[in-house]
Formats: structure tokens, C-alpha cells, sequence
């Protein structure tokens, strides 16, 4: 009897004044994993006027809003790093007036992260390199031209090759590459420690024949990545 | 059964019909999409190149041969040929594949379209562009070391093939809004925008019965919106042109990512580098 009246108790809040706002999704995900969150107890035009945000903002998650067709606000989201976020649906319509929180934990704890290098070394002048970009392909089509002429461009392919240098066989990589067992590739993992948690996108060079990998913002122009090249450092 | 090399709103007529391509049954941005993880150009806006922008944008990818077709020209990719077969929509995923992987810098490896052929169940017939993206996202293509062009079939396949496929998948799409649900110009944008990312275009055209890849755009002033659409057909022709209204596709799916694929032993020398 106490159980029923508490209930009651509980539900009143509801009954008084509608559902209210949820995220149903899991509380744990995967790095690299994606997954579903359906939001609870708005239509889907009442979501449409909501704003998503993600805390904290430094290696946080992908969340995408879905413009779904069969009344079902969904959220899609990827991790991308391990950490705690909070996934924050921002509710602001004339019926409904709340933040609304969902607690979710990427991966088993926080990646290390790089400190950025204050300078980059410079280039011993005068070797020849295996090359290699990493960089984020969502963010790609907003870069200035000339980078994504260095990026995409076969014609900077073959100034490379003809300087001697070699692009690294899959080096134009997305930062969250992964191989066919889901996991990063083994043989791209050194560039991409070296990017890692810094602005992207960035240059990775390694001494043709082996050695350790550095990497440098992605120079600006196709010009300057060879002059860093041949020159170690851009004049 | 090649078609020639220019269509446009005039010659259409004299292509021969295809039975290859059920047509789409799931909405733009949809969660049954979503699931097969393909997303909407307009979740990410910021994608989409302004019309004003495209000459521009489109000489400089054909100066600096940033399109997927170039990639493709310059890597030597031979011709498909699909033969008699209704696997269009498994061609024109194999393309896109091969054509995502040259764009990261991935030495070429020729993919066998007949091996995404259980998704029919070794029957030769025509299938869905979403459940084929589906099944090539979880099974991939085995390269062409197993299977041969033109088969429905796995009698002659090569022991191996299903591990093998499993390196060559793509990962994750974007969905662009199609005929039926906007605006033909809307797609245009859409479409413009995907190739110039560069991501190849694995598209539908439902007046076909078609399923194939769109891997370049040529601006050209005498053409509908300025363009003529470049694409990679699988009848052994390869190359081949669209204009006006009939190269706008009605569906049209861009790759954004794809498993990384180069086995280690093909490039000892970059393990030399420090772990």
C-alpha cells in the first residue's frame, strides 16, 4: 500500500503538467562506436526548435540530429575519443522549458592527449621523406583551397614523387581510420599518435627508410610543404 | 550492352533499359537510414558549396585533378563490365570503394562486384541502393584475385573470398535528398557538393533502371545548371557523360569513409618507421 501511494506521489508531477523531456540512450559507449538516442516526449517539430550541445567540447563525441519522417526525434552519436561528456538538449519552446542532460561515458577512461609541441623541430634539410596527412574529413570542404589541393590533389601527388618523396601508401587519412577489425591501422598508428589531440590537420613525415615520425601544422600551400621538406623549415 | 558515351535529354530514349535498381523505399533522414549509417547532407549544412562558388570550385578540381575519376585515370583502373548480369548496384558500390580508397592514397586493388552477390541470393536480379550500402558495410567486396566481372554466381570463387571482403568495406555515407522527396536543384547542390568533398557518388537513376558511380564534374555553359555530370559505367565502356535533367541522379550516396585496406606487407618500409 505504501509502494502504490508513493508512486502516486510520484506520478502526480507528470499528470500536472505532461511527460517530461528524456534522452533514452545507452550511458556507455565505445571510441569509434555509434549508436541511436531517441528523445522522449517532444514531436518531432518541437525537436527541430531544440539546440544540441556537448560538453565538454575537446574530443567530444559526433552528434548528429536526425530529421526523422516517422515522429521520432533521434540523436545519432559516435564516439570519438574516450571521456565523460554530458549530451545537452536544449528545450526552448513556448510549452517546455528545460535543459535536459544525458551522462554518457565513451570508452573505459580519458586519452591521454599530447600536449601540442610550443615549436615544431625543424626538418634535417636535404633527406627524402614518406609522407603522410592526417586530418578530419568531416571538417575537410571548410580548409582554405590550397590545402585541399595538398589533401585530395593528385597533381601534388606527383610534385611529391618527383622530389623524391614518397606519400605513405594510405597516408591521406581521417583521424579515426580504422582497419577492417575496427581497430587503429598498425601500420598508420605512428602518424597518428603524432597528430594526436592536436589541431588537425597536420603533416607526418618519417626518414625514408625508417625513423622517428614528426609532424607539423599542414603548411599552407603546396609550395611550402616541399620547401619543408627540402628545406626543413619554411622560409 | 554499352551505351554511348554522352547522354543527354535528347538520346535518352536509345538507352537501353536496365532491370538492375529496385527503386528507394526508405525516407531521407530517416532512422531505418541512419542504422545503415547513412547520413544526411543536411545534418552537416556546412558541406553544402554555395551555386555561385561552383565554377571555380569545379575548374580548380579538374586543374589539380582532385575528382574521383582522376584518381582513377591515374591509377589505371580498368574497365567493369557487368555483362549480363543485374548487379549494376553492386558495381557501382565496388567503383566507389576503389575510388574512396585511391583518394587516401591506397595502392589499387580491383574489386569483384559478384561477391556482395549473397545479398540475392546468387540470383541475378536487381536489388535496393540503402540494402546494398548495407551489405557492403558489413560484408564488403572481395578483391578480383577471387572472383571474376560479368558472374552471379560463387561456383568459381576462390577459397578465401569471404575474409577477404572484409578489408574492403566502406564505413559510413552520406544520403543526399533525391527526387522524390526536394527539388532537383537541391540534389544538384547536393551532389555538386559531395564530388567536390571529393567523395565518390554511388547513384540511381530510376528512368535507367541503373545503378552506377558519378566521379567527376565538368563545368559547361551550354549545359542544365552549367554542368556535365562525369560517371564510371559497368558495361565495359567505363567513362561516360550526362547532361540536363537526365544526369541529375534520383538517388545519390556519398562515401565518407571506408576500412583502411593496405596489408602490411605491402609497404614493409613504412613499418621501419617508430612505434
Amino acid at each position: 500500500m505504501k509502494r502504490l501511494i508513493l508512486m502516486v506521489w510520484l506520478l502526480i508531477p507528470a499528470w500536472c503538467f505532461g511527460a517530461g523531456v528524456a534522452i533514452d540512450g545507452p550511458d556507455k559507449l565505445d571510441v569509434k562506436e555509434a549508436e541511436l538516442f531517441f528523445v522522449e516526449g517532444l514531436t518531432i517539430e518541437e525537436f527541430k526548435l531544440c539546440a544540441v550541445h556537448v560538453r565538454p567540447e575537446e574530443n567530444k563525441p559526433r552528434v548528429l540530429v536526425l530529421q526523422t519522417t516517422n515522429n521520432l526525434p533521434v540523436l545519432f552519436v559516435k564516439g570519438a575519443s574516450a571521456g565523460k561528456f554530458d549530451i545537452i538538449l536544449d528545450v526552448n519552446i513556448p510549452t517546455k522549458y528545460e535543459l535536459v542532460f544525458h551522462a554518457l561515458q565513451i570508452g573505459e577512461g580519458v586519452d591521454p592527449i599530447d600536449p601540442p609541441n610550443p615549436i615544431d623541430p625543424p626538418l634535417p634539410p636535404g633527406k627524402k621523406w614518406q609522407v603522410a596527412v592526417v586530418y578530419e574529413k568531416a571538417d575537410a570542404i571548410k580548409l582554405p583551397a590550397a590545402q585541399r589541393l595538398i589533401i585530395n590533389g593528385l597533381a601534388f601527388r606527383d610534385k611529391l614523387k618527383a622530389a623524391g618523396h614518397k606519400l605513405v601508401p594510405g597516408g591521406i587519412m581521417d583521424q579515426h581510420i580504422v582497419d577492417a577489425d575496427g581497430s587503429v591501422p598498425a601500420d598508420l598508428k605512428p602518424y597518428l599518435n603524432a597528430a594526436k589531440g592536436k589541431t588537425m590537420p597536420r603533416l607526418c613525415v618519417a626518414p625514408i627508410g625508417g625513423g622517428d615520425v614528426l609532424d607539423f601544422p599542414l603548411p599552407a600551400t603546396e609550395v611550402e610543404v616541399l620547401e619543408l621538406l627540402e628545406k626543413g623549415k619554411i622560409e | 550492352m554499352r551505351v554511348c558515351s554522352m547522354i543527354t535529354d535528347k538520346n535518352w530514349q536509345d538507352v537501353p533499359q536496365e532491370c538492375g535498381l529496385l527503386p528507394r523505399y526508405l525516407a531521407y533522414g530517416s532512422a531505418d537510414m541512419a542504422s545503415r549509417r547513412i547520413i544526411p547532407v543536411s545534418d552537416q549544412p556546412s558541406i553544402l558549396v554555395p551555386e555561385d562558388e561552383w565554377k571555380e570550385r569545379i575548374n580548380e578540381a579538374n586543374e589539380y585533378r582532385l575528382f574521383p575519376i582522376h584518381h582513377m585515370e591515374a591509377a589505371n583502373v580498368p574497365v567493369k563490365n557487368q555483362a549480363r548480369t543485374n548487379f549494376c548496384w553492386s558495381y557501382g558500390i565496388a567503383s566507389c570503394t576503389e575510388a574512396h580508397d585511391l583518394i587516401q592514397g591506397q595502392p589499387y586493388e580491383k574489386l569483384a562486384p559478384a561477391t556482395l552477390g549473397h545479398l540475392v541470393k546468387w540470383r541475378n536480379q536487381g536489388y535496393w541502393c540503402s540494402e546494398a550500402i548495407a551489405g557492403a558495410n558489413k560484408y564488403g567486396h572481395a578483391t578480383s584475385k577471387f572472383a571474376d566481372d560479368g558472374v552471379y554466381t560463387n561456383r568459381n570463387f576462390k577459397d578465401g573470398w569471404q575474409a577477404d571482403a572484409l578489408r574492403h568495406r566502406p564505413l559510413e555515407w552520406w544520403d543526399t535528398v533525391g527526387s522524390r522527396a526536394g527539388s532537383e536543384k537541391e540534389m544538384v547542390q547536393q551532389c555538386v557538393s559531395l564530388l567536390l568533398t571529393p567523395s565518390p557518388l554511388y547513384i540511381a537513376y530510376n528512368w535507367w533502371g541503373h545503378a552506377l558511380m558519378m566521379a567527376g564534374l565538368i563545368w559547361d555553359e551550354k549545359e542544365k545548371y552549367n554542368l556535365r555530370w562525369v560517371a564510371v559505367n559497368s558495361h565495359d565502356d567505363g567513362r561516360i557523360e550526362l547532361t540536363g535533367s537526365r544526369g541529375v541522379p534520383d538517388e545519390g550516396y556519398g562515401i565518407r569513409s571506408t576500412v583502411h585496406s593496405v596489408e602490411i606487407a605491402e609497404h614493409s618500409e613504412a613499418l621501419a618507421v617508430a612505434i
